[in-house]
């Protein structure tokens, strides 16, 4: 495989903001030829050039890889525009993965469609479980107002006119459902700060990206490739990082 | 610390009027956004004590599961930055950015060995007091004593980071919010001396469209203050021209006439004959001076006065047109044509929608400026709409974060530089 085409693929995604992540840093199998990340998306191109043209069904294996690959939220495909005439546009549309063509420059002949990652989709039942614990704690609430309601409206009555040891006994009971109450919520809180603390470490996992600097031909004092896309060509980077210095000054 | 460290550890902090937006760098495009307020528990509460609250005060996403009576909720529920400005001694507004910051810092607790602290940019609005800033870094260092989160601190003001975040380094930022507006020249830095502030955002249009509303036989919804803005962002218009939008709404009442179906409920707004009234809406943002509004003001809507907030007096009368003049005019005449050519105005109050049936007579915000600007002879102008206004002021505190050297010291006569926390 050539590093031309990688290089065009590296420049075509970075500059739509994605950043490129390191492929033996995945712990799959069936790896892509690259991986890039942005925000909390993911993008996997699986590369069909002259050499991987060699075995037999090399194209249906690639594309089938493409097809089940269940990690990223957009899969491509890129070839070389004279391999294109060999795939099913057809097929890779039906199944949401996107197809580069590369030939001086990277031009997107189909555009991936969306597809929840595995990943994505168990971030989601712990959100759904999240929520279905939260719902409880507000019906929890709920109860305990009234209750609480229930105590001030006695507390107010004052002297008692009902049978004293029938009231006690009432009491008794509305303080041992608090005390039950009060542990299932305790063991709820518990139980949410957990799913919580995971859901943030997930997150932070997610958001610590591998950084690839690569060397860029242009001459700049600070290099925008790998940042988001605001910081592309922002004359500002060479404005403030020069803050501070004599130059500036004068 | 090296520029790759600065990669993975530049965090930024947006403390707009309503939404607190935050995150690191790595986040990519979009930060974390959370509403900007806190709520403070009935502390003798038996909820308070059964839940095992043991904060002063809840910030965050789960805030609503807290919330007790609703009359309460005027008391105990802070949105501390409604106008950009915190009084010096509001301490429950203090408070509450106080824990935003930390819940914020907190969340993105990085778990990597090599991490030594962020470097944070947060970013205040343009008029806000030295106070402000003292009191931010003040809870920054605070909240770096007890985590150790925070490695160097910077503030800069919103309309320099929405510079920054569209590539401009000369520019006009005007910055409409809720309740105020922000008009700041940038050369390079922002000119503090320029800078022009009215007392005017979306809520007085939400104010007027309430007494259209009245008028339209709709008291109920009147006081409605979430109704009123919703109805306002579905029938208002900015015409072109005020007095020829209105004839040509009467002529055509039946092209004009707007209904607006209230979405879950079965009422239905109907303006009828006075559909002519949704160019009002518009109009009184840009433009409250003109004749028609005379009439309101003497039926009680209360006239946008000049208020003074800390040490910025915030003019209410002013049309933008006239408010940019004034700001531009403050710079030295060689930067002004640099100025006027490139305006960029952000924040919620410049979305207006413009249906394609009625563009021979309604305009976008941009258009409206440059109209503005025309009748006072001001024509080399370019007006731009910042995309995404929600998020470019973290996206600037971001680029300023990373870019600005660690060993640019902060200085209060520049206002800017880093506060070194730890080491």
């Amino acid at each position: 495989m050539t590093n031309d085409i990688i290089d065009k693929l590296i420049l075509y995604f970075t500059s739509k903001g994605y950043l490129e992540y390191e492929i033996d840093k995945l712990s799959r199998d069936d790896k892509p030829e690259l991986a890039f990340k942005r925000g909390n998306e993911t993008l996997s191109v699986y590369i069909l050039d002259i050499d991987s043209l060699s075995g037999k069904g090399a194209i249906m294996k690639k594309i089938a890889e493409a097809i089940t690959d269940e990690v990223s939220n957009f899969t491509y495909i890129a070839v070389l525009s004279e391999i294109e005439s060999l795939i099913d546009h057809e097929l890779l549309s039906k199944y949401g993965v996107g197809l580069l063509v590369i030939n001086e420059d990277v031009e997107e002949k189909l555009s991936a469609k969306r597809r929840e990652s595995r990943v994505m989709k168990m971030d989601e039942e712990i959100k759904n479980r999240l929520k279905e614990l939260e719902l409880k704690a507000i019906k929890f609430e709920k109860a305990i107002v009234e209750l609480e309601s229930m105590i001030s409206r006695m507390e107010f009555l004052g002297e008692p006119t009902y049978d004293i040891s029938s009231l006690n006994e009432r009491l008794n009971r509305v303080e041992r459902e608090i005390e039950r109450i009060k542990s299932e919520l305790s063991s709820i809180h518990s139980k949410l700060e957990r799913l919580e603390s995971k859901i943030v470490h997930e997150k932070a996992e997610v958001a610590e990206v591998p950084l690839i600097v690569k060397e860029t031909e242009v001459e700049v004092t600070i290099p925008s490739e790998g940042l988001p896309s605001f910081f592309k060509d922002n004359p500002w980077l060479n404005i403030l990082s020069t803050r501070g210095r004599k130059v500036e000054e004068a | 610390m090296s520029e790759k460290y600065k990669r993975k550890y530049t965090f930024g902090e947006d403390y707009g009027t309503s939404y607190y937006k935050f995150g690191p760098i790595t986040l990519g495009e979009k930060p974390e956004v959370i509403e900007n307020r806190g709520y403070f528990p009935d502390k003798s509460s038996i909820m308070y004590k059964l839940m095992s609250v043991e904060r002063e005060v809840i910030v965050g996403k789960n805030l609503p599961l807290y919330l007790e009576a609703r009359e309460d909720l005027s008391s105990r529920l802070i949105y501390p930055m409604r106008n950009g400005v915190i009084d010096r001694d509001d301490d429950k507004a203090w408070k509450v950015i106080y824990e935003i910051t930390r819940y914020g810092l907190e969340m993105f607790k990085p778990v990597s060995p090599d991490f030594k602290g962020f470097y944070v940019c947060a970013s205040l609005s343009a008029v806000a007091p030295r106070y402000m800033y003292e009191k931010l870094f003040d809870i920054h260092k605070e909240i770096d004593e007890k985590t150790n989160l925070i490695k160097a601190v910077t503030i800069i003001p919103q309309p320099l980071a929405v510079a920054i975040a569209h590539k401009a380094p000369t520019c006009v930022v005007i910055e409409s919010g809720h309740g105020n507006t922000q008009i700041c020249p940038i050369s390079r830095y922002p000119i503090r001396g320029a800078i022009v502030a009215l007392n005017r955002g979306g809520s007085d249009a939400d104010t007027i469209t309430s007494q259209i509303l009245y008028d339209a036989g709709y008291g109920d919804i009147a006081r409605e203050e979430s109704i009123v803005r919703r109805v306002k962002e579905a029938i208002g218009l900015i015409p072109r021209n005020l007095d020829e939008a209105i004839r040509e709404a009467k002529r055509n009442p039946d092209k004009f006439r707007v209904k607006f179906k209230i979405p879950g409920t079965r009422i239905e707004i109907d303006l009828k004959e006075e559909s002519w009234t949704r160019f009002l809406i518009g109009e009184y943002i840009f433009n409250p001076k003109n004749e028609i509004f005379k009439s309101y003001f003497r039926r009680g809507l209360p006239k946008p006065k000049d208020v003074k907030i800390g040490e910025i007096l915030f003019k209410g009368m002013l049309d933008f047109g006239e408010a940019i003049i004034e700001a531009v005019e403050k710079c030295p005449i060689e930067l002004q044509p640099y100025l006027y050519n490139r305006i960029l105005l952000s924040g919620g109050n410049f979305q207006w929608k413009v249906p394609d049936e009625f563009k021979y007579i309604a305009v976008d915000a941009t258009t409206k400026i440059k109209l503005l600007l025309k009748e006072k002879e001001v024509e080399e102008v370019t007006v731009e709409m910042a995309p995404e206004p929600k998020y470019s002021v973290w996206r600037g505190c971001i680029v300023y974060g990373y870019a600005v050297p660690e060993d640019y010291v902060w200085s209060w006569d520049k206002m800017e530089g880093w506060i070194k926390l730890h080491d």
